[in-house]
């Protein structure tokens, strides 16, 4: 693994004077689960919104297996194969769970200035968009809109999305957001599948969850890399459980 | 808003052009005549050749909003960085469509100058696109057949009104807050409502 799937070096965002993400550097191994953990307000949705494009960094650069991506818009760097699932759920709410899961598959299909048959009946979009849903467990659901679903099948189908994209790398921000403890137990289930398929980066604040799935594991305090490593090293730091572990209680009280 | 600050700015342009009549409009002493193969000054021919435009138009729509550019444009208007991190180039798409609804509200101006056989900077003015966006809100936006109804009821109400009292504008006002603030999704919106119970 010389040549690292990511690889961020010296990112740094500001807003006005608050530094989001001071001098960010982070590799992420090809096949690896990557997490990002950090108590809230750490800068972790920052970082996410700079690898995926939505926002600039001021200086630093991100390289996408080998490529600099810094400044490549979010659309064409989803082409380049990294996704993302989105802390607030936003699948598009009218639609329903296989038009969201198609559309994606839509993106990654040549353009779509076709204005006259029916998307719908486009077959192998389908096919595509049935096999993400059934990676996730939510084939049954596929006619279902997306506004009746439950929240942890909206979670599924974030991740349904952005597996459609076939992506090589997918940043996932927080996938156990309000789920409750089954919702949960069967996200880290599947995280435990679908990581043996593609490089992971998650952001999460469910320790148990990060500390069950990650293969390495990256503090970040204050927009700040304070630690990087493996589980067990992250929770002897000394300084990681000054900064964060010492609350532990009030962090897992999130997931 | 930009749309709207646009349409102003045509407006004074078209105001300013003295040689197309400025501000009094142009009249217009010649109908279109499609080489030959309608005749516009009978009514008849005109009533059919609008009733196919609009039902045309319609079916137009109907075909592009189900189509892959339609799905995209469908997604845009509910989540755009949604649609950006999936892959489409969002800018792109919102272009066609603008120019999509352009021609056809270019095909529209046509007919209405044929109707009434005068075109002034008035049709510009922010009132009018004011009126077309009372229109789609009042049937319903985001639907085919809505604007279609919205144009109806709103033109039936204004001519029904102002038979009554030239203060017309008073009664549509409140009407249309309520529709706003009560019935998402407009008449149309109502409609599909009461029919599911």
């Amino acid at each position: 693994m010389a040549d690292p799937l990511l690889r961020v070096e010296n990112l740094v965002r500001r807003f006005g004077g608050i530094v989001a993400t001071d001098n960010v550097s982070l590799d992420v191994a090809r096949g690896e689960l990557h997490a990002v953990i950090g108590p809230n307000g750490a800068g972790k949705t920052t970082l996410i919104s700079q690898l995926t494009g939505q926002l600039l960094p001021h200086s630093g650069t991100i390289r996408l297996a080998g490529q600099d991506i810094t400044r490549v818009p979010a659309y064409r760097r989803s082409a380049l194969g990294l996704a993302r699932s989105f802390q607030i759920t936003s699948l598009l709410l009218d639609f329903t769970a296989i038009d969201n899961v198609a559309l994606a598959a839509q993106a990654h299909d040549g353009h779509s200035f076709y204005f006259w048959s029916n998307a719908r009946k486009e077959r192998h979009l389908r096919q595509t968009a049935l096999a993400a849903l059934d990676r996730v467990g939510l084939r049954h659901r596929a006619d279902v809109p997306v506004s009746q679903l439950s929240h942890g099948e909206q979670r599924e189908l974030e991740l349904a999305v952005a597996l459609a994209t076939k992506p090589q790398l997918l940043l996932l921000d927080e996938p156990m957001a309000g789920l409750g403890s089954t919702e949960s137990a069967r996200m880290v289930k599947l995280l435990q599948e679908l990581r043996r398929e593609v490089t992971i980066v998650l952001v999460e604040h469910d320790m148990d969850a990060v500390f069950a799935l990650a293969d390495r594991i990256s503090v970040l305090v204050y927009g700040r890399v304070i630690a990087s490593g493996v589980p067990a090293a992250i929770r002897q730091n000394e300084e990681v459980r000054r900064a964060y572990l010492g609350d532990q209680h009030a962090v897992t009280g999130h997931g | 808003m930009i749309t709207l600050a646009f349409a102003q700015m045509a407006y004074y342009i078209a105001s300013g052009l003295a040689r197309y009549g400025g501000d009094d409009g142009l009249t217009i002493y010649k109908r279109s005549t499609f080489g030959g193969l309608i005749n516009l000054s009978s009514r008849v021919q005109f009533y059919y050749l609008c009733l196919a435009c609009l039902f045309g138009g319609i079916y137009l729509i109907w075909r592009i909003v189900n189509s892959r550019f339609g799905m995209v444009v469908q997604g845009l208007r509910s989540n755009e960085a949604r649609m950006q991190a999936i892959g489409f180039p969002a800018s792109r798409y919102r272009l066609v469509c603008f120019i999509i609804a352009g021609t056809m509200c270019g095909l529209a101006g046509a007919l209405l100058a044929n109707n009434t056989d005068f075109v002034s900077p008035a049709v510009m003015y922010w009132t009018r696109s004011g009126d077309l966006m009372v229109m789609v809100i009042l049937g319903g936006m985001g639907s085919l057949f809505g604007p279609m109804i919205g144009a109806i009821v709103y033109l039936l109400l204004e001519e029904l009104l102002s038979q009554v009292t030239e203060y017309w504008a008073l009664i549509m006002g409140p009407l249309l807050l309520l529709i706003v603030l009560f019935g998402r999704g407009g008449i149309f919106g109502l409609l599909g409502r009461l029919r599911r119970g």
